[in-house]
């Protein structure tokens, strides 16, 4: 009987295990983000909204871009126009956060770490700047960006 | 002792599965979806809006086609001097523009001391982006009132914009000795319009 109840907790202690870590994993609470900025109907225009996105983890980790087709951090529009489009990432959990805006090609290589140990909800406040040239008027329509923001821990 | 060793040996992957499910990475994506909208929108270049210095169109510079004392200068019954200034706009939709006097000459040419006229007419025409599809082909006069006239509602000219979104357009203007005066006076003949841009 003894052993019995032995073999009984050895096979089911794995699955413990494993419930107890899942309880409290690292994930984004959204996972989906949606940000509308005002419209554009002038040359030399800046236009900025921002997102507030709430990380549960139990353990530090580190948030990535990854742009899910070429060009994804880029509000792009008809045809290929492009407003640049700048960002800022901050939040009381990032160990550096940005101090000034970042261009698409400088936030795309970033890393942002989040140095809070957990278990926590931390909130990463994203804000987004478009600026339309100044020489000329872009396309009319809707413009877009692609991309996913991961967290490894 | 088969059955004990079983025991501990599952036991012990148990309680080491769990810490190397933590050693390894793991990944978790959330996707951030940022629309912006450009409406249709239409911009003189700096230098010919509203608040910045006026278009002038120098009586010496800009004018060619005459005989007097320079081409800028009507010298002789039969000279028809012409000018023509380009005005840049920035576009992504299809304007209509329109010509209005602006002023108390009406659009002409007047000299200011004793009223004496200039026949004046106007037209716009493509620059080197975009297109022009005008109302009414050829100059208009500015004298004539109703159809035809430079500043009749129905003489329009409408620019088909350049995809880059920076189009241009060619504003010409046409003096001569109205008919029936040979001798006009000798001066400086001036007037004043502005071009509206209507678009949707």
């Amino acid at each position: 009987m003894v052993r019995k109840f032995i073999l009984f907790f050895a096979l089911i202690a794995p699955l413990s295990a494993h419930v107890v870590i899942g309880y409290g994993a690292t994930a984004w609470m959204g996972p989906t983000y949606s940000l509308t900025l005002p419209h554009i109907n002038q040359t030399a225009q800046t236009i900025s909204g921002s997102l507030d996105i709430a990380l549960q983890h139990d353990t530090p980790c580190d948030v990535t871009i990854h742009v899910l087709r070429t060009g994804g951090e880029v509000l792009t529009g008809p045809g290929g126009a492009t407003i640049a489009t700048s960002y800022m990432v901050t939040g009381a959990a990032i160990l550096t956060p940005d101090a000034d805006w970042v261009s698409s090609d400088d936030f795309r290589a970033r890393l942002y770490h989040i140095k809070t140990n957990g278990p926590t909800t931390d909130e990463i406040h994203l804000a987004v700047r478009g600026e339309s040239p100044a020489g000329r008027a872009l396309p009319v329509g809707d413009y877009t960006t692609s991309f996913a923001l991961t967290v490894t821990w | 002792m088969f059955k004990k060793s079983l025991c501990l040996a599952t036991l012990a992957a148990g309680l080491l599965l769990p810490t190397f499910g933590r050693a390894s990475t793991a990944t978790d994506s959330a996707d951030i979806s940022i629309t912006a909208s450009v409406e249709s929108y239409f911009e003189w270049a700096s230098g010919y809006k509203a608040s910045d210095s006026a278009l002038t169109i120098d009586k010496d510079a800009d004018w060619a086609g005459g005989t007097g004392t320079s081409a800028s200068h009507i010298g002789k019954p039969g000279d028809v001097i012409t000018t023509t200034k380009n005005l840049v706009v920035h576009t992504n939709t299809d304007p209509v523009f329109t010509i209005a006097p602006s002023n108390a000459t009406s659009g002409i040419l007047t000299e200011g001391g004793t009223n004496t006229t200039l026949q004046t007419s106007y037209k716009i025409v493509a620059g080197s982006a975009g297109t022009i599809t005008a109302s009414v082909a050829g100059y208009l006069p500015a004298e004539t009132v109703g159809a035809g006239g430079a500043f009749d509602g129905g003489s329009t000219f409408t620019l088909t914009h350049d995809v880059s979104g920076l189009s241009d357009i060619n504003l010409k203007v046409q003096a001569s000795i109205p008919a029936g005066i040979t001798l006009p006076k000798a001066a400086t003949y001036s007037t004043t319009i502005k071009i509206t841009a209507t678009w949707s």
